[in-house]
């Protein structure tokens, strides 16, 4: 019984926020009524408290599925729970924050009178003021808190529309590519917001195309590809896919070294001078240490072992350039990819 | 609720205020003095007669044209610069974000129109042009007409572009006008279903002849107080009615 009430515990503390199952979208455009499929059948679970991220390439279908979840379109067909309510249900949109793909503002309000209008919708009636004033401060804006948004540059229009996103302090914050249009330090800002926002146990799911900051903040990733969901995952896992270890040795090797080298598979080496880099396959990690015995007895000096992993770029890339699919290739590949490994 | 609704109607109504409210009445002002320019030619009596004849059409002009532009241009602004995305993912109803939207406007347009009822007066007055209450009637009827003008057009707007809910309003606006006369064509029509189109019509839209007292206001005749306030209730019916329908519209489409 107690491990019974303890799994029912895990289960309450991992409470799904998002779950979409085979969500599709089929728009019809022009006069032929042209069929466009944005999204084809996305099935994703979001649990509370992660950072959830969203990339693929331009007209992947990011901007359409968080249309559907912020309930801006319908599906037209699949099923949807956010935050545990069927559909898009107006009670979640209480606890939901959304910022849009590109958005402009009411050009003649200040920042303050457009936070001031966001957070009347969600309702929040005391301290407005205050509460307004804190996240122009959040979001570096103090400054321009009388300033008329019509003379804003992209990316103060950007911090105003995080600022509108967080101001009902929602529990889940939906962010169609937060950083697009901001600097440096503007990016940074984001990434610290949206870290913290999870540290207040709010759930975060966004789209980016910058690579490096899904890298640095996401807890786990789905990469969507012509409307399709190519792989979801943890981040860590899908970065330890492929991962090799690279070892650097100090020293002059003897002939003996480089020849024994040579002949096992899976690891490259190459001799600059005095320093000796050895490049091991993944299949290779387990053997780390026999090499590394090898290289001390030859009186070579260990200066460096690095475990690493494929970036997000890499992974990116590697499915830009496999060659796009039908909906029946994917599957026989999975198949077969499966049998392998019960094979093994 | 009621919130919602402040906010809706006090963003409408700063952002359309601060916008471009100066230009219209420049506009009307300018346009108010070149045509008194024009008026010494006219005999004392002919020029009360044309001055009130003229500034009061010449102001309905301007309320059909301001409630159309505005009314039009206050949902596809919305969309074309994704506001509305972030606002209809807000804790609100889409009908509360319409309804928010068409007070804001009336009470701009009211703002807009009494500037310029205003510089009517006040020519009325350089003129020593007797003012009486059937200016301030009229006055109101106009506002009446112009802001079932942005509602129509408002309605319009919620599932056309902007081109097309402009020549709809357009067709919705002369229609309208010609209201009175459709009937009696109607009269004419020998063909059974031209004229149940146009009895049809004639049902559908309102009669804009309701809110027409020129021919009031340039003699100076009383407009009896029951016309006043049968026109008021036949304009916020059939302001429910364009509301009504642009929030089934607005509650079922897609914003993409
Ligand atoms: N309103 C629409 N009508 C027709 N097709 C659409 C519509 N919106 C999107 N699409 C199509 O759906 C596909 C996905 O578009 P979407 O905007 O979701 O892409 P995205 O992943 O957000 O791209 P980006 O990175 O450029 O923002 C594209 O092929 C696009 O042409
Ligand atoms: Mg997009």
């Amino acid at each position: 019984m107690p491990v019974a009430g303890a799994h029912d515990k895990k289960r309450d503390m991992t409470e799904m926020m998002i779950e979409l199952k085979e969500l599709s979208k089929t728009f019809y455009t022009g006069f032929r009524r042209r069929r466009v499929d944005a999204v084809r059948g996305v099935t994703l679970e979001v649990e509370r408290g992660e950072i959830f991220g969203l990339i693929g390439p331009n007209g992947a279908g990011k901007t359409t599925t968080i249309k559907m979840l912020t309930g801006l379109i319908k599906p037209t067909s699949g099923s949807m729970k956010i935050m545990g309510y069927d559909g898009f249900d107006r009670r979640c949109s209480r606890k939901l924050g959304y910022l849009p793909e590109i958005s402009y503002y009411y050009e003649s309000l200040t920042a303050a009178e457009i936070l001031d209008f966001y957070a009347k919708l969600y309702g929040i009636s005391e301290n407005r003021a205050r509460k307004v004033d804190e996240w122009l401060e959040r979001v570096n804006m103090s400054y321009a808190r009388d300033k008329r948004l019509g003379q804003f540059s992209k990316g103060m229009q950007q911090r105003i529309g995080l600022a509108q996103a967080l101001i009902g302090n929602p529990d889940l914050v939906i962010l169609d590519e937060p950083q697009s249009g901001l600097d440096p330090i503007g990016r940074r800002d984001v990434s610290n917001i949206i870290r913290e926002a999870q540290n207040q146990g709010k759930t975060i799911f966004f789209s980016s195309h910058i690579l490096p900051d899904v890298e640095r903040l996401c807890d786990r990733v789905g990469l969507i590809r012509k409307g399709r969901m190519e792989i979801v995952g943890s981040l860590r896992e899908l970065l330890s896919q492929n991962q090799h270890i690279e070892i650097e040795l100090l020293g002059s090797p003897d002939a003996e070294f480089t020849d024994k080298i040579g002949k096992i598979d899976g690891v490259k080496c190459e001799v600059h001078e005095a320093v000796v880099n050895l490049t091991l396959d993944p299949i290779m990690a387990s053997k780390t240490n026999d090499i590394l015995q090898l290289a001390i007895s030859s009186g070579l000096a260990v200066s460096r072992v690095i475990e690493r992993g494929q970036d997000l770029e890499t992974l990116f890339e590697s499915f830009e350039s496999s060659p796009a699919e039908s909906a029946d290739h994917t599957d026989e590949a999975q198949a077969s990819s499966a049998s392998e490994e019960s094979r093994s | 609720m009621m919130l919602t609704l402040s906010a809706f109607i006090s963003q409408t109504f700063k952002e359309s205020i601060r916008n471009k409210i100066m230009y219209g009445i420049g506009f009307f002002a300018v346009a108010i003095f070149l045509f008194s320019l024009v008026l010494g030619e006219l005999s004392l009596y002919e020029q009360a007669r044309v001055i009130r004849d003229v500034c009061m059409t010449f102001l309905m002009v301007m309320g059909i044209a301001l409630g159309m532009y505005t009314g039009i241009g206050l949902i596809h602004k919305e969309i074309d610069r994704r506001i509305i995305y972030t606002i209809l993912s807000k804790p609100i109803r889409r009908y509360q974000f319409l309804i928010g939207k068409f007070i804001g406007i009336s009470c701009t347009l009211f703002v807009e129109l009494a500037a310029m009822f205003l510089v009517v007066l006040g020519l009325l007055a350089v003129r020593s042009v007797d003012i009486d209450v059937t200016l301030f009637q009229a006055f109101w009827l106009t506002y009446l007409q112009s802001i079932i003008v942005a509602a129509a057009a408002l309605m319009f707007s919620t599932f056309s572009s902007a081109m097309l809910s402009t020549l709809m309003t357009s067709g919705f606006v002369i229609l309208s006008l010609l209201n009175p006369q459709i009937g009696i064509y109607a009269a004419q029509s020998k063909t059974l279903e031209v004229r149940a189109a146009m009895r049809g019509a004639q049902f559908l839209l309102p009669n804009f002849g309701h809110f027409d007292v020129s021919t009031q206001v340039s003699y100076a005749l009383e407009i009896p107080w029951s016309h006043v306030l049968w026109s008021s209730c036949h304009a916020i019916a059939y302001i429910v009615v364009l509301l009504c329908i642009a929030s089934i519209i607005l509650e079922k489409r897609d914003f993409i």
